[in-house]
């Protein structure tokens, strides 16, 4: 058993820290744009396929196909944001919403249309050989998913702290008018934002095909669940994001340890309903929402 | 008055002749009939909460979802009689829709619609993993149709179409007279401008909490027509895509409004089996249609109609005065 809890506490890292890819993306839409976009976990799944495609089908090196999904996805991203997401800025919340489920339904059916349901997987090039630490081991393919996701994300907290982009990022989403005023282009710092976020998504879900499975439904659970642990850390903080999805990794893999992993799926919604009951704003969610 | 009675005229002429089509259609027609007509209840429980009270629920298909494990569970294994079990089934849904509703209705917004999408997905993942009382994936089978009562043998899908038929019409009725009560113009209040509705000194969190109820019991009588007219059900039927579908379905048509979920649950519902050839496609023009009607039609089908009949008019009457009166009266006719 103790073996088995720290295989577990490593195996929630790495759920953790894939979870954490998405929530950030969507908690940047959320926090500067005031979008909930629920297509995410498409643009996820976009991500793993484009990935599958260019190693699976065309033999590019893992980490150049990694890159070119997220740019790709992220461009797309940006044509979202352009031409779905902009007309409806200043209107009603929920119009964005539903346009965004409703994008969602549309993607992840076509996909599943044109490709079917058949499990694929991406290729890597890693080799078999794990590490062992205290008992547990972690395969050479899961530590360079861990610190993928470290790198990345370390590059976009520097992004958002230290480059004139990242001030007007911060600006925007204090006030958008007022930043206008002073120069920033809102109009291609929302689009960027997207990209940015559809990125980061196409990474995860990159690296989750390589690591499990590739298929047209795959985006629907962590594209809720991003949304999930974006409302447990704080609707927008991007910290809350990162230990939220930390807390949904781990809440999962140790309900599947100690209960079944048929009932994994229930704790997320569970979770959602206690923190919205208890503490509404979040973890580290500010006095307003 | 003479508007009046030429709306009364239409709804009979209209009654009249969908009581007499299963005479006139093949029985493949009859039952997309049917499966309209359930759907249309469906539809019109869920209008009451985002068409009405502008709450956006997406735990109907739950409630749905309810009712017919309830009606599919007393009708197999408890051996209850159908007739028995269709009120109780609309009860089990609505006591479910209150015990819900006290927590969700606290949240507003887009918090209010994933804590129902949240509910909705738990009492499809409960039902999965149930598999004592729900079968599981594996779902409930031969179901059976109800016992026959005045000479209707409901077996057959032409007579099934008629206890469709006026169970929807009764719904519908019913939800135009609660709209035009008291309690219906307080939902509309609280649509409108909840913070103002409670300064008026409507008491928004009881009216919240009966629409949400009804609206759940509502959704369960649906169900137990579905449950008993399939005689098949399994979870896959109430996955988060039919939320979006039912949603679709009242968006499209023009929410808010008595005729919109009607239309938008028909032309939904034909649309896949018109377009034979591209039927596979459903989900996908659901989800397109879904974004290009929040982007460009945002009052739905029936809107549309609407403006079109009014540039008629306008056209016709364009050298009589209007006052700023009747303005005014057709643009509060939008809605409901």
């Amino acid at each position: 058993m103790g073996d088995q809890i720290i295989q577990s506490i490593l195996d929630g890292l790495v759920s953790g820290s894939i979870y954490g890819l998405m929530a950030i993306g969507f908690t940047l839409v959320f926090g500067i744009m005031h979008v909930i976009n629920l297509a995410h976990g498409e643009l996820y799944m976009l991500g793993a396929f484009t990935t599958f495609i260019m190693v699976g089908v065309y033999q590019i090196n893992f980490f150049v196909a990694i890159l070119a999904a997220m740019l790709i996805v992220g461009g797309l991203g940006f044509l979202i944001e352009r031409y779905i997401f902009r007309p409806l800025r200043n209107t009603a919340m929920l119009n964005t919403l539903l346009a965004s489920i409703g994008l969602s339904i549309f993607i992840s059916n076509l996909v599943l249309k044109i490709a079917g349901t058949g499990m694929r997987s991406i290729p890597t090039p890693f080799s078999d050989k794990s590490f062992t630490i205290i008992g547990a081991t972690i395969s050479t393919h899961r530590l360079m998913v861990l610190l993928l996701t470290a790198l990345l994300v370390a590059v976009l907290f520097w992004v958002i702290k230290f480059t004139k982009f990242g001030r007007s990022l911060r600006a925007t989403s204090q006030d958008q008018d007022a930043s206008a005023l002073m120069g920033v282009n809102i109009n291609l710092t929302y689009g960027l934002v997207f990209a940015i976020s559809a990125g980061m998504a196409a990474m995860a879900g990159g690296l989750i095909g390589s690591l499990y499975v590739v298929d047209p439904t795959m985006g629907l659970g962590p594209g809720l669940k991003a949304f999930i642990i974006v409302i447990l850390g704080g609707m927008g903080s991007v910290v809350g994001a990162i230990v939220g999805a930390f807390v949904m990794g781990y809440a999962e893999t140790f309900t599947s340890l100690f209960w079944a992993a048929s009932y994994q799926d229930l704790v997320g919604y569970i979770l959602l309903i206690l923190v919205l009951l208890l503490k509404p704003n979040g973890l580290f969610g500010g006095a307003k929402r | 008055m003479n508007n009046n009675r030429m709306k009364i005229g239409t709804i009979i002429a209209v009654l009249v002749v969908l009581s007499v089509l299963p005479f006139l259609l093949d029985s493949y027609l009859i039952h997309i009939l049917n499966q309209i007509g359930i759907w249309v209840i469906l539809t019109a429980s869920l209008n009451l909460m985002v068409g009405y009270t502008g709450q956006l629920s997406f735990a109907h298909v739950g409630l749905f979802a309810v009712g017919a494990y309830t009606s599919a569970i007393l009708t197999t294994s408890a051996g209850f009689s159908f007739w028995t079990s269709f009120p109780i089934a609309a009860i089990v849904a609505g006591v479910l829709g209150f015990i819900i509703g006290l927590p969700v209705l606290r949240f507003k917004t887009h918090f209010f619609a994933i804590v129902t999408l949240g509910f909705g997905e738990i009492i499809r993942l409960t039902i999965y993993n149930w598999r004592d009382l729900t079968g599981g994936p594996n779902g409930i089978y031969n179901i059976p149709f109800p016992t026959n009562i005045l000479g209707l043998d409901f077996a057959l899908r032409e007579h099934f179409y008629y206890l469709i038929l006026i169970s929807a019409v009764l719904v519908v009725l019913f939800v135009k007279l609660l709209i035009g009560s008291r309690t219906g113009k307080a939902m509309i209040a609280i649509r409108e401008n909840e913070n103002f509705a409670l300064f008026v000194g409507i008491n928004t969190w009881k009216v919240k909490i009966f629409a949400f109820t009804l609206s759940a019991a509502l959704a369960g009588f649906a169900g137990s027509l579905y449950a008993s007219y399939n005689s098949y059900i399994s979870p896959y039927s109430f996955t988060v895509s039919e939320s979006v579908s039912i949603l679709l379905m009242v968006i499209i048509g023009g929410m808010g409004t008595i005729i919109g979920p009607i239309l938008g649950t028909t032309f939904l519902i034909f649309l896949p089996e018109l377009l034979r050839s591209v039927s596979e496609w459903r989900m996908v023009i659901y989800g397109g249609l879904l974004v290009l009607t929040i982007m460009f039609m945002r009052d739905g089908i029936l809107g549309l109609i609407k403006s079109f009949v009014r540039k008629k008019k306008h056209h016709s009457e364009k050298n009589l005065l209007s006052t700023g009166k009747e303005e005014a009266a057709i643009a509060g006719s939008e809605r409901n």
